[in-house]
């Protein structure tokens, strides 16, 4: 049996679902509950972690956020049934902030880039209601503000200097923060070309109702990371995934959700044709050549 | 309430998420029907991250700054692959960071034209300059924040992709202040400190159309723009294949006007053809374009006019004319050249 070692990067800023994926991908591939899954080929090394947060999201139990300095790197050993080849596949779960950090400071820690330069790959996570959005102020209702104002013989411009907020690093819209994050990988000596991201959109049974496939979502809501990555794909190999970890909403359908004979199946993962239960998809095509 | 709930709006525009105020006006957010509560994690205090980012752990490399750029820091794109310097001139509010800006904005919505955006490395300096034409600035109106005199990096990144020839362009584009070129403008000395100017590929150079039709400064208006690009020729800063463009920036104000449009119009004309008849000979080209780059008015698109000459910048370098096009063949006569010589000139017509 061939063994392999790969570690991937789990990016995303803060709630975006990177634990809770993990508790989710750690559920399905020690119950061995979905056939088409990789598996846990065996047990190693110490596993309260993945044990604590699978354990939560068992008990549909929301999970907390991963704190700088808490951080763990989660190491799984899988044998992926379809090639018969065994990775060790090692996915640090790092905080939101950290991303957070980086954007905002322009700083990576010795250990994120050696994470980096090692990574054959990447999971890119953003979630439906985590997304800051640019509005434009429309110059329609600036110009009947203008008319209300004249009515009332104030000055045109009616905000006052104290109102106006300060130019700051995280009002920048989400989609711009993640390009940059991609970016950041590219300057490195390290970076290879082709390097592969699967992108995640996280809690997809929200939006599932727009009837989109993930490519068109994230075409749809963050279009200038996908004209990024669809400009660079000498650099990036690309896939797009909507996933469901908790597989709804837990104030509402945790009672049904408990209910469920095998909790891996609450997952909900779809591309751009097929609609599953494997959480481990993503982690397949990141392996497979 | 639980602290670790957010409330989080589905509707356009509303900023409860961010700010607390709610678009419908309640006061009390329980009784918005729009508005739902998450969980999410606590705000990390501005403290603790300069703590993070201050941390013993050794730091491997920093990350570029995203900001503008300066001479030096764009050799990284210049150096690698090739890249068109575009300068945008003007008098002080003239739109030259507006026009930028509203370029900008435009991929933050799709692809531009036949363009896709393909990375910036002055993403910063581009959210910045954006930034006070925003809800989130708390402003009633879109601004653009002046551009400080002295700054030296001044130089905003953009890589566009063309998907119809697989084909990626570095475009660099200077936002210097006005004031900077009314020095220049005044004087000789001044504009050979624009070193700049030397290696533009391209020389943009807008007219104020707010000023244009007030009749007490339209001819000042105008004749500081004939000013600032015959100072750069004569000052030989500006090569010969330079390609000049001339705005005429917040078109809005023209369409809006009801009385004296006509009139107008007719002085953008008398502009362009005197333009024409100083430069024209002088330059690689000159053409001129109307834009309303963050217009007043729904009755224009925003951005208005970019495109006509976007792709322009994107597919042109400089243009070198023979040198018989700078002469009309009535010159050549005059010129008393020998037979072969005007013949090879006569050739180049």
């Amino acid at each position: 049996m061939k063994h392999e070692h790969a570690k991937q990067l789990m990016i995303g800023l803060p709630g975006t679902g990177k634990t809770t994926f993990i508790a989710a991908l750690w559920n399905i591939v020690e119950s061995g509950e979905i056939p088409s899954s990789l598996k846990l080929a065996f047990l190693h090394g110490n596993r309260d972690y993945l044990n604590a947060i699978r354990n939560k999201w068992l008990n549909c139990k929301p999970l907390e956020r991963t704190v700088i300095g808490s951080e763990k790197t989660v190491s799984m050993l899988l044998e992926d049934s379809e090639t018969g080849i065994t990775t060790e596949i090692v996915i640090p779960d790092l905080s939101g902030e950290s991303y957070n950090v980086q954007w905002k400071y322009r700083k990576w820690t010795k250990e994120y880039s050696d994470l980096a330069n090692e990574a054959s790959g990447a999971l890119l996570f953003v979630h439906p209601r985590e997304l800051r959005d640019s509005i434009k102020i429309d110059p329609a209702i600036s110009s009947l503000l203008s008319e209300f104002d004249q009515e009332d013989n104030c000055p045109s411009d009616s905000v006052e200097p104290d109102q106006i907020k300060p130019f700051d690093l995280d009002n920048v819209p989400t989609q711009v923060k993640l390009v940059e994050l991609l970016q950041f990988l590219t300057y490195s000596n390290s970076f290879h070309a082709r390097f592969k991201i699967a992108i995640i959109i996280s809690a997809w049974d929200c939006v599932a109702e727009e009837n989109l496939c993930p490519r068109d979502w994230i075409s749809r809501h963050l279009p200038l990371l996908d004209q990024y990555l669809t400009s660079n794909e000498a650099l990036f190999s690309t896939r797009f995934l909507g996933v469901s970890a908790q597989g709804g909403d837990l104030k509402q359908d945790s009672d049904r959700l408990r209910r469920m004979l095998k909790p891996s199946e609450r997952v909900l993962i779809v591309d751009e044709s097929n609609q599953g239960h494997d959480v481990t998809e993503p982690i397949k095509w990141l392996l497979r050549a | 309430m639980s602290e670790n709930l957010r409330p989080c709006c589905d509707q356009e525009g509303c900023t409860v998420h961010n700010d607390g105020k709610c678009l419908e006006g309640f006061e009390d957010l329980n009784q918005c029907p729009h508005c739902q509560f998450v969980e999410v994690e606590d705000e990390v205090s501005v403290e603790e991250e300069i703590n993070i980012a201050n941390s013993e752990e050794e730091l491997e490399f920093n990350l570029p700054d995203g900001l503008a750029l300066n001479a030096a820091s764009a050799r990284s794109i210049t150096r690698d692959k090739p890249t068109h310097l575009i300068l945008i001139a003007g008098d002080e509010e003239s739109g030259k960071t507006t026009l930028l800006a509203s370029l900008y904005e435009c991929f933050l919505v799709g692809p531009f034209g036949q363009y896709s955006f393909a990375g910036s490395q002055s993403l910063v300096g581009f959210e910045a300059r954006c930034y006070l034409s925003r809800i989130h600035s708390g402003r009633s109106f879109p601004e653009t924040e002046r551009t400080k005199p002295g700054a030296s990096d001044t130089l905003l990144h953009l890589r566009v992709f063309d998907k119809s020839k697989n084909k990626q362009t570095d475009l660099l584009f200077s936002d210097l202040p006005g004031e900077i070129f009314r020095l220049a403008k005044d004087s000789t000395e001044e504009c050979k400190k624009l070193k700049i100017l030397h290696r533009c590929d391209r020389f943009v150079l807008l007219l104020d159309c707010e000023r244009l039709i007030d009749f007490e400064n339209r001819h000042e208006t105008f004749a500081n723009g004939v000013g600032i690009i015959r100072s750069c020729l004569d000052s030989e800063m500006l090569r010969g294949d330079v390609i000049i463009d001339v705005l005429f920036t917040k078109w809005d104000s023209v369409e809006l006007q009801t009385d004296n449009k006509d009139e107008f119009l007719a002085y953008f004309g008398h502009i362009r053809e005197n333009m024409e008849q100083k430069f024209g000979l002088r330059v690689g080209a000159l053409r001129f374009f109307n834009v309303a780059a963050r217009p007043k008015t729904s009755a224009l698109n925003f951005a208005y006019g970019i495109k006509d000459f976007f792709s322009l910048w994107v597919e042109e370098k400089s243009i070198q004319k023979p040198i018989a096009h700078k002469f009309k063949f009535e010159d050549i006569n005059a010129l008393n050249l020998r037979h072969f010589d005007r013949f090879i000139f006569s050739r180049n017509l």
